[in-house]
């Protein structure tokens, strides 16, 4: 009996194989084209195995032979053919071996070697193979392991179960679909009834059914299939189309290329590369193909850069990732591509930094010399971020055109508007400076502006020797020049300066006394003592404020002094007067007009003569006052002139007759609308000097500003169009941070303001501040005031002493009523205000008083004892304050429910930095409330018991709590109010408790006592 | 449905890849066939474009309204041809995501050139057709308008041109870990992993496989929700433990 060797191989065309080399002589051998021999004398299983074959072997294979592939006869099987005679082989081993098997066929597979099955019967390694695929296959099918897929073969369309990894060899393949149809079929039978099937899938899994579907159809059935296994394998669901595309830059280790990566965000937010999810299998080289791919349609930038290993990733050239930041990001923000830079990427601004601004020394004083006109020095640095950059780097910078530049180590992205602006802003600098540039060397002193052969022969000497370990310090260049004040102020706001970013916080400015010192980091004004003349001492602060008005005055500037509210501004007006006329000596010092609301006149006049009662004074105020050549001729004599706004425009002729010396407008938000005849008035008049007084913040309102600043320095922030444009607009709408940089660097010297919050200030001050406002009566006010008085003297005369207390108490009542308001006197309703007119002076201070602090988000109590007052109030505040953010005005009085106060108190102290009012009944506000929100607190009427009113003002004053709440205490001038507040005063000075608080002692006094405290101090009148 | 071409006049294809395979395959169709092909395959002619290793094939209707089968053959590459792309196109990790991104780099069919192997046809006579239509010997209208298709659909998608010569744009990436090289003539025997075959056959992927997890629905859109059941259900079943007995006895 001849030696049988069994191939199994897989054909192309015909699928697995058997054919059967028969040894015919030693050392010759063909292949079997008759099986009848071998079932015949084969063990039993194999012969069952072969039981359905024909006998004669019709078919060919190709096999590899000694001399090229011949072909042979061969016997494909398929299905439950291929397992039985794979099974037959692996029983026959199995008997062979016993236990050992595994063992064994790693041994035959490693060696890859033949193994006999029976003594005639041999066991090709293609065979041996099949029956470890076998065992894999029977694995994977149990455990359904299994794609499935439809193909054509020999032109009819049919379904296949294949083994799970494509790249399988193809005898898995084969018996993978054999055992799986065996299993679906069993599967089949089970199910009942049947369903539908249209296409035929079921069955074409099964058994050989046919399979109905055209070409496409079977590419949509091979990829459902495929669809259906990869959502039971986990990971497998990321493919680059439901998963959001990441474009990753890192910055690149020193001295190579930018990595640029390709990634995916899987939806539980976590970034891989795509690299490393095809390495693993997640991810088809197709779909990191087609990740990446996206990535070049949307970043032209890519396309050409140069691709790393993994071929979906770059590597780009510093120009290639500028280009990429700058062109290629935002398409691809655009399109829901992620771009990850590397660390806190945000672009570095390029700032200029002023240095060592300095006046020209010994400029003398003609009339361009000082002030605006005087000339001055300036000398720039270029910074990025907070580095300066050295005329290497700026030289570098300019030569990269690109956005990322390497600054001493480190990448950074610049800022592309304002290094172009930086550089733009030095150019017109430099034309405007009069060529007058110097440059710094590496020595850090200055040398004259390299042209550029200059600068290429420079190279050699900034090769200094290396030290080790000592490395020089960068020196920053520098960019000098000189101009007038005004031309560069002008420079700074003109279009050659959009956009450039001043970094004036590290400006550096000196000088003697000019311009310079007064700059964002300047010395300062110079220092003097306080005047001697001043009936005061100056608090620190207050010293500095005059010592600033005064250097001001010397370069013939004007100034804006906006402390706040209880700071002092009128004492650091009437020191400025009194120290001018200590500096003239014998010289006489024109006079100067004082230009205030209605209501404060009385005010001023009255701290003039305490403060500084050297001064001639005059009020221009009253149907009676001079407006002929005598005021003009009168003028001349006087140091001071106190006018109101109303009055301004009205006696504009005689007022701009006088030769003033200095123009001073308190209050001066009075004067921030242009097209106001008020503000066209104080335009027109003519003075060397100019102040403005307000405790507004200014720089709020920049509309505001401009008007202000073209009241005190005209022309100094350009026409209000421009202004508009190139200044306020940027920074009210986008915040323009070198838009803001460009207004302090020009407002900064002209502008004073301090808050009671500052740390410095506050030091100052004492722990509480109290003011008494004396504010003036309106003509109205002042008749009807008159005609109360006049009719209690009258009727008092002979009345006993019951009647004479109940009618003098009703008396004062009725004349605090009127101080209030006519209209709360009156009660008949009418306007609180008349044709744009204040009919009570009160009113008018607490409206300026009020809108000074709610513009800068404060809060204020206002206390009064009348309800019915506070009832008048309430509706006009709620309509005046509205456009400052106030939308109701709560009044807790006697008649509002514990509920109600409560609520009103919650949300008073809700949001401190909103702007708010409160209007409280002295009565039921005095106990019990915490409103610490407040910065102030108005009395608007006195009780004439400090104890009551200081109870108040701790409503919003915590002891140790806070320290900038002003109180005011109003009081309506030359009236009981004032009269009465004297008298408590003194008795607190002597501690004389004589007079119990209230009102009743009033009617214990005799009728020319009582008389001299009600009857209206004429002079204070109106 | 049907395909429509971008190309509204002129000549179709855009890219060099695009232009040199209709150049080719015009030279196969002959000048009167091509303006009719043009027009049909513009006119929405051609219902499906399947591209294949070997072979383009798609269903051109005629004027009367039948279907003609028409195909378009282009060799897959010999297997030396084979291991010549592959050598060059491992050597351009970029080239999957390139063509993915429609462009195919003509430096790469310049290296290919050296080997003596292109992606496109060299001459018309690398090229065959064929139609169920009764225009024989052709070339038929119907092959021309697939030509056209097919050639505005490698201008886009340049990556049918490897599928065409039967290489996967899997195969173009360099394994992570290099298998034993197999002749590519398949006279070793498989490569098989030898050990316990249960833990030989557990997927070298990542993700560990679970048939409890599948999800019909992406089955139930192609071949109905009642088939898609029994389907899950098989699956289910392995996912049960479904003992091996079972399986050995249905296929004994």
């Amino acid at each position: 009996m001849p030696v049988r060797r069994l191939h199994l191989v897989v054909d192309d065309d015909l699928g697995p194989a058997l054919w059967v080399r028969e040894q015919t002589a030693p050392g010759r051998s063909r292949a079997l084209e008759d099986l009848t021999a071998l079932r015949r004398e084969a063990p039993a299983s194999i012969s069952d195995a072969l039981a359905e074959a024909p006998d004669r072997l019709r078919h060919r294979v190709r096999v590899p032979g000694r001399d090229g592939s011949r072909r042979v006869p061969a016997l494909p099987l398929s299905g439950a053919a291929l397992t039985e005679l794979v099974g037959a082989t692996g029983r026959l081993l199995e008997d062979r071996f016993g236990d050992d098997l595994p063992g064994h066929l790693t041994a035959l597979i490693a060696d890859g070697a033949a193994v006999r099955l029976t003594d005639e019967l041999i066991a090709m390694p293609d065979l041996v193979a099949a029956v470890v695929l076998d065992l894999q296959a029977i694995s994977l099918v149990e455990r359904r392991h299994l794609r499935a897929r439809a193909v054509e073969r020999h032109g009819r369309p049919v379904m296949e179960w294949r083994a799970p990894e494509k790249d399988s060899p193809p005898m898995l393949h084969a018996l993978v679909d054999a055992h799986a149809r065996a299993a679906f079929t069993a599967h089949l039978r089970r199910i009942d009834p049947p369903v539908e099937d249209r296409r035929g899938v079921l069955w074409a899994l099964a058994a050989d059914g046919e399979l109905r579907a055209d070409l496409p159809t079977q590419r949509r059935l091979s990829a459902a299939f495929d669809a259906f296994v990869d959502s039971g394998r986990p990971g497998v669901a990321l493919t680059s189309t439901d998963s959001e595309l990441v474009v990753r830059l890192f910055e690149p280790p020193v001295g190579t290329a930018w990595p640029l990566q390709t990634c995916l965000r899987e939806s539980d937010g976590t970034v891989h590369p795509v690299a490393d999810l095809r390495a693993v299998g997640d991810l088809t080289a197709a779909g990191a193909a087609e990740a990446s791919a996206a990535v070049m349609r949307l970043a032209p930038t890519v396309r050409d850069a140069a691709v790393d290993e993994t071929g979906v990733d770059w590597l780009l050239t510093t120009a290639e990732a500028s280009e990429f930041l700058t062109r290629d990001t935002p398409a691809l923000e655009q399109s829901g591509v992620t771009v990850l830079l590397p660390r806190d990427w945000t672009k570095q601004r390029t700032t200029l930094r002023p240095q060592e601004v300095e006046e020209e020394p010994g400029a003398e004083r003609k009339a361009s010399g000082v002030g605006l006109g005087a000339m001055a020095s300036f000398r720039w640095r270029v910074a990025v971020g907070e580095t300066e950059l050295t005329e290497e780097e700026m030289a570098e910078i300019r030569e990269a055109q690109s956005e990322l530049v390497q600054l001493r180590g480190q990448w950074v992205r610049l800022d592309a508007a304002t290094l172009r602006a930086a550089e733009k802003f030095l150019d017109a600098f430099g034309a405007r400076t009069r060529e007058n540039r110097l440059r710094t060397g590496p020595d850090g002193r200055p040398r004259a502006a390299p042209s550029p052969a200059a600068q290429a022969a420079d190279v050699p000497e900034r090769q200094l020797p290396d030290v080790p370990g000592l490395e020089p310090a960068p020196v920053p260049a520098e960019v000098s020049g000189r101009a007038p004040w005004i031309e560069m102020f002008s420079l700074i706001l003109s279009p050659d300066a959009a956009d450039v970013d001043f970094g004036i916080s590290a400006l550096v400015s000196g000088g003697e006394s000019g311009l310079a010192r007064l700059l964002p980091g300047g010395a300062g004004p110079q220092p003097h003592p306080a005047p001697t003349t001043l009936q005061a001492t100056l608090r620190p602060y207050q010293l500095d404020g005059l010592d600033w008005l005064w250097a001001l005055d010397q370069q013939g500037l004007g100034g804006i002094l906006a402390d706040d509210m209880g700071l002092g501004k009128t004492m650091q007006v009437l020191a400025l007067l009194c120290r001018e006329r200590e500096e003239a000596e014998a010289a006489r010092v024109g006079p100067t007009l004082l230009v205030c609301p209605m209501s404060v006149v009385g005010a001023w006049r009255r701290e003039a003569a305490t403060f500084a009662p050297h001064l001639a004074v005059h009020v221009h105020h009253g149907g009676d006052r001079l407006r002929d050549e005598s005021f003009i001729a009168g003028a001349a004599d006087l140091d001071l002139v106190i006018t109101t706004y109303s009055l301004l425009s009205r006696d504009l002729p005689v007022l701009s007759a006088v030769p003033w010396h200095r123009l001073v407008f308190d209050e001066a938000q009075h004067v921030k609308t242009p097209t106001t005849q008020v503000t066209r008035a104080a335009r027109a008049l003519q003075s060397p000097h100019r102040l403005a007084l307000t405790g507004t913040p200014v720089e709020n309102r920049l509309a505001d500003l401009h008007s202000l600043m073209e009241v005190v320095n005209p022309r100094l922030l350009g026409s209000s169009q421009s202004f508009q444009e190139r200044i306020a607009t940027p920074i009210e709408e986008e915040g323009d941070a070198g838009a803001i940089s460009r207004l302090k660097l020009i407002t900064a010297p002209f502008i004073l303001r301090r808050l009671k919050t500052d740390r410095t200030i506050i030091k100052d001050l004492p722990e509480k501040i109290e003011l008494t406002r004396v504010v003036n009566l309106t003509p109205e006010q002042a008749g009807l005031y008159e005609a109360i008085v006049q009719e209690l003297m009258t009727q008092i005369d002979g009345a006993d002493e019951k009647a004479r207390r109940t009618l003098v108490v009703s008396a004062i009542t009725r004349l605090k009523q009127v101080c209030n308001h006519p209209a709360h006197y009156l009660g008949d309703g009418s306007a609180l205000v008349r044709d744009g007119q204040h009919r009570s002076g009160k009113l008018e201070l607490v409206d300026d008083l009020l809108e000074s602090a709610l513009a800068e988000g404060q809060k204020a109590l206002l206390f009064t004892q009348f309800t019915a007052f506070g009832q008048l109030l309430v509706p006009y505040w709620q309509e005046r304050f509205a456009e400052l953010g106030v939308t109701s005005v709560p009044f807790l009085h006697g008649g509002v429910t514990q509920r109600d106060r409560e609520q009103m108190v919650a949300e008073f102290q809700q949001d401190r930095d909103r702007p708010g009012l409160m209007l409280l009944s002295l009565r039921a506000g005095g106990t019990g409330l915490t409103l610490t929100a407040a910065n102030h607190v108005v009395h608007l009427d006195r009780w004439w018991n400090p104890a009551v009113e200081n109870q108040a003002t701790d409503r919003a004053f915590r002891i140790g709590q806070r320290r900038d709440v002003t109180a005011h205490k109003l009081v309506s001038a030359g009236t009981v109010e004032e009269k009465i507040d004297t008298v408590l005063e003194d008795k607190q000075a002597l501690a004389d408790l004589t007079i119990s608080p209230g009102e009743d002692w009033l009617a214990a006094l005799d009728d020319d006592r009582l008389l001299d405290l009600l009857s209206l101090d004429e002079e204070e009148g109106a | 449905m049907s395909i429509r071409l971008v190309s509204r006049r002129g000549p179709i294809g855009t890219s060099w890849h695009a232009i040199a395979l209709r150049d080719g395959a015009e030279r196969l169709l002959g000048p009167a066939r091509v303006s009719r092909g043009r027009a049909d395959a513009r006119a929405g002619r051609v219902q499906w474009l399947e591209v294949e290793p070997g072979a383009a094939r798609g269903d051109v209707l005629d004027a009367d309204g039948e279907l003609h089968q028409a195909r378009l053959d282009l060799p897959a590459l010999r297997p030396d041809d084979r291991r010549a792309v592959l050598e060059v196109a491992r050597a351009h990790p970029e080239l999957p995501a390139r063509m993915a991104a429609g462009t195919y780099p003509q430096e790469i069919e310049q290296e290919l050139a050296r080997s003596e192997v292109s992606l496109l046809p060299r001459d018309a006579s690398e090229l065959s057709h064929d139609c169920s239509c009764l225009d024989w010997p052709g070339p038929c209208r119907h092959v021309s308008a697939l030509v056209y298709v097919l050639v505005e659909a490698v201008d886009e998608r340049p990556v049918l041109l490897l599928t065409l010569r039967g290489i996967d744009l899997e195969d173009l990436v360099a394994p992570a870990v290099p298998a034993p090289q197999t002749p590519a003539d398949g006279a070793a025997p498989p490569a098989v992993v030898p050990g316990d075959a249960r833990e030989a056959a557990a997927p070298t992927g990542s993700g560990s496989f679970d048939p409890a997890r599948v999800d019909p629905v992406l089955l139930a859109e192609v071949i109905g929700e009642g088939a898609a059941t029994v389907i899950h259900s098989f699956y289910a079943a392995g996912a049960e433990g479904a003992s091996a007995d079972d399986a050995r006895s249905e296929s004994d």
